[in-house]
């Protein structure tokens, strides 16, 4: 492993780019401020289809906020980020458990469809102390599509499911042209509508193969008391005090694993006959409650912290008990 | 013997006529034909291009190629010998585009010494955007932008390139092939960050081709020690981008120290280690 320290944001993500296009695994650390800065490169990667891992772990902004304090407040920002169409992969781990396993999910997401691969933390898990049973065969380095090395190699060959075999520069028999404009198959730069609007819809056809590949996958967790009617909602490392809090009260807890493409179904089939769900988020406006709101999940309460801290167990039991007076 | 023609590609070329482009896109698949005599395999070279006028260059050569944005052509190409010391990468990017939107990378990678070329298409002109002022332009330059005239003084990318520690410092010009083909396979060649400011006329919205016809002379050996530094810098003040006499063209400095590459990856080529040497190094660890 290769680890270096450029010059700024810009040039990290950049240079994950470029490594990924010569052929090596990538991964990139921020955090909002510095995560502002590499959507650029994040946009690049959805056109010029480079595989990247961010781990990005939230603080409280805006601005440079409180930033050696903690906060879930840019789920929104992740998601939406990056001017343009593209597909994205956006994992939520909660404790250190699922952060190592996430991660090497992210890193084998991001190679099998050329997406960019969010490992979405925050201060409050990055920063803690944990110990957990690791077991190093649970995710194996999965190859990506590589080129079988018959015919003229085209990086961008429109494809049933969207994903293009991946060769690399020093192959013998290849030229791989990678580019930010909308191109050809080839890789040469095009202003033909016919060709702009296919290649728009191969890119976001990997999208549809993504939610395919994420349904092998456990993208929502349940605790607690399973037979409860009452929900705890939480994402990320609010899970730990909410997890305490439903085992004292007889409660049940789902918390999402994947929050982009979110997953509809597993998350209503784990919500359906709940009379009452309270959605726990470290931020100010319940973004997780707004996102599942557009899919017509709905919230019945919200208990919101935001003060730059996390929820100890003592604080959200009573508020929980508040709200279920 | 390889020949110019077939290192085109389909891409229409959509340069004016007249473009100093022309003079450095010949040059280049001049010196790759040239290098692919002399062994050199194509299929290890990546050129990558910022966004302008200049950055078409990568569509219309049959190598690997990184088509980036403006202002980051030097992260890339960084990443790419990170991940692959055995490739070969030339950089090309325009005046707006090394010395104005992306500088800070530019300066980083003189400073690093990575081991790429970089070539600058400086045309002091935003040409692709029609005509305005750029970090290059000179003082009172009257463009879209800048209709009274510019009221900045230009940059001189020579003395920047060696204060930032580059070990290979040209200019080259456009309208002398003969010249600039040696030259670019001179910063090919070169271990270490070769950097060359090629001055490009732009035919249309700033046409320079009488101006550096009259005031451009070739460095020689008699006249210019190019191992030393401080000469180098005495030369590189003889033209500051704005009026002048004579305007030097040739290899001011080069020297040869240890590349990022070397530093960094100590002999390691990461695209041939296997994923997964994180476990490795967590067991060794629990």
């Amino acid at each position: 492993m290769v680890t270096i320290h450029p010059e700024s944001e810009i040039g990290v993500a950049l240079m994950a780019l470029g490594a990924a296009y010569a052929g090596a695994r990538t991964m990139v650390g921020t955090s909002g401020g510095g995560f502002a800065l590499m959507t650029e490169a994040l946009s690049l990667s959805g056109q010029g289809e480079f595989p990247m891992v961010l781990v990005v772990s939230q603080r409280p902004g805006p601005g440079t906020g409180v930033p050696t304090y903690t906060m879930q407040g840019d789920l929104s920002f992740i998601i939406h980020s990056g001017h343009g169409e593209f597909a994205k992969v956006v994992l939520a781990p909660g404790d250190a458990d699922e952060a190592f396993y996430l991660t090497g999910l992210a890193m084998n997401l991001a190679w099998k469809f050329q997406i960019p691969s969010f490992v979405l933390s925050d201060k409050h898990l990055s920063e803690s102390i944990f110990s957990f049973e690791a077991d190093l065969n649970k995710v194996e380095p999965e190859d990506p599509l590589l080129w079988n090395g018959q015919g003229e190699y085209k990086r961008y060959l429109d494809t049933q499911n969207g994903i293009s075999p991946l060769a690399f520069p020093g192959n013998p028999s290849a030229i791989v042209k990678a580019t930010s404009y909308e191109h050809d198959e080839y890789g040469i730069t095009t202003e033909e509508s016919e060709q702009i609007a296919r290649m728009q819809q191969k890119r976001l056809r990997k999208r549809k193969t993504l939610i395919d590949e994420l349904s092998k996958h456990e993208q929502v967790k349940v605790y607690g008391n399973l037979e409860s009617k009452t929900v705890l909602l939480c994402w990320g490392s609010t899970k730990g005090a909410c997890i305490e809090v439903a085992e004292e009260l007889g409660l049940k807890v789902v918390q999402p694993l994947v929050l982009e493409p979110l997953p509809i179904e597993p998350l209503r089939k784990v919500l359906s006959g709940a009379d009452k769900i309270i959605d726990i988020e470290v931020n100010a406006t319940g973004q997780l409650a707004k996102l599942l709101s557009a899919h017509a999940i709905c919230i019945d309460d919200m208990i919101l912290r935001f003060d730059a801290r996390p929820f100890t167990v003592d604080v959200l039991i009573e508020k929980v008990k508040e709200v279920l007076l | 013997m390889t020949t110019v023609k077939e290192l085109g590609t389909y891409a229409q070329n959509t340069w004016c006529p007249g473009c100093g482009n022309f003079g450095i896109l010949t040059s280049m698949k001049k010196v790759f034909a040239d290098l692919k005599d002399e062994g050199l395999d194509l299929n290890k070279v990546v050129q990558s291009s910022g966004i302008g006028c200049h950055a078409k260059i990568v569509d219309y050569v049959k190598v690997n190629s990184f088509y980036s944005l403006h202002g980051r052509v030097p992260p890339p190409i960084t990443g790419i010998r990170l991940a692959n010391p055995e490739l070969v990468v030339i950089g090309h990017a325009g005046d707006g585009d090394a010395y104005g939107e992306g500088i800070e990378h530019l300066i980083f990678s003189a400073k690093r010494n990575i081991n790429v070329t970089f070539i600058v298409h400086n045309n002091r002109v935003y040409g692709l955007t029609t005509g305005q002022f750029t970090p290059t332009s000179p003082a009172g330059f009257i463009g879209r932008s800048t209709p009274k005239g510019s009221p900045e003084e230009p940059l001189n990318p020579i003395e920047l390139m060696l204060s930032a520690g580059a070990t290979f410092v040209a200019r080259g010009f456009s309208g002398k092939p003969k010249h600039l083909q040696p030259l670019i396979k001179a910063a090919i060649k070169h271990q270490g960050f070769a950097f060359i400011d090629v001055l490009q006329p732009c035919f249309t919205f700033y046409n320079t081709y009488d101006f550096y016809n009259e005031k451009v002379y070739e460095l020689t050996e008699k006249e210019h020690d190019s191992s030393d530094r401080e000469a180098a810098f005495t030369k590189a003040r003889e033209w500051a981008y704005g009026d002048g006499d004579r305007i030097p063209i040739g290899i001011f400095y080069q020297a040869r120290k240890p590349t990022y590459e070397e530093k960094v990856l100590g002999g390691r080529i990461p695209v041939k280690l296997t994923p997964g040497n994180i476990r490795s190094v967590l067991e060794k660890h629990i």
